[in-house]
């Protein structure tokens, strides 16, 4: 099987990853609205959804960080499985923070894949998505960095093989998108030989 | 570009459509187009020999150059 191309290994992969971020913005879109209900619930005393979204001591159920935090337990539709963590803000941002990067990730990958599935590779479209993948990578670095200094307040906790890999990450695709321009270049001028 | 294609004027001169030259030279009509509008970045020598062969001309009579 080919790797680039339609109906190729490229094909597959895009349609992965689509199922994939989708799979990642259904998961944000379910915590988020688990945190208004229980949040609602926590400050309004009123009992929406109080079975699935659950708050509260749950005696040594939920590993918490913080000692008397309060920890949250969220029911997974159609499973046994649960959310656990501790209710609190900085929870609830490194989770919007790293599904939401990683949706985008996700997306971006999709694009890129979907433009190699095409029989022409060397597009405007794939090159756009490249670039917005390069920037999200490096971008990463700093956000990460300062999320995760907010949420612990301490330096210790930003793991720098996690900062590496997203470093030459991006770096390896701004290499690759100038492959791509200048295969793009050739594409344009071969299409105009007339 | 400085180098003009003159397929029109050819074409007038021989009467003939864009469509009949674009058919006798094995082309399709959007490619004729950009080679009639200058937009080309480069043109086959077996191109050319088929426009002067379905034109009855010359090279010379299809490109010239303005500097």
């Amino acid at each position: 099987m080919k790797l680039i191309g339609e109906k190729s290994i490229s094909t597959i992969l895009s349609k992965i990853l689509l199922i994939g971020c989708m799979g990642q913005l259904l998961y944000l879109g379910y915590l988020i609205f688990g945190f208004i209900v229980a949040y609602t619930n926590l400050h309004q005393e009123t009992l929406f959804f109080s079975d699935i979204f659950k708050t509260g001591n749950f005696n040594n159920e939920v590993d918490s960080t913080a000692s008397n935090a309060l920890a949250f337990q969220f029911s997974i539709p159609f499973s046994e499985a649960v959310i656990k963590g501790n209710f609190t803000f900085s929870t609830f941002t490194s989770i919007l923070f790293f599904l939401g990067f990683y949706s985008l990730f996700t997306f971006y990958l999709f694009r890129i894949f979907k433009g190699m599935s095409t029989d022409i590779i060397f597009n405007k479209e794939t090159i756009r998505y490249l670039r917005k993948f390069a920037f999200l990578n490096i971008i990463f670095i700093p956000i990460y960095s300062i999320v995760l200094y907010f949420i612990d307040q301490s330096v210790y906790s930003i793991d720098p093989m996690f900062i590496l890999l997203h470093l030459a990450t991006g770096i390896i695709i701004i290499f690759i998108i100038e492959f791509f321009k200048k295969g793009y270049e050739l594409q344009t001028q071969t299409d105009l030989t007339i | 570009m400085p180098i003009i294609i003159n397929i029109d004027v050819m074409l007038a001169k021989r009467k003939m459509q864009s469509q009949e030259l674009a058919e006798k030279i094995g082309i399709t009509q959007a490619n004729l187009s950009i080679l009639k509008n200058g937009k080309a970045k480069a043109i086959k020598v077996s191109t050319l020999e088929a426009i002067c062969t379905a034109l009855d001309c010359q090279p010379g009579d299809i490109l010239e150059f303005k500097p």
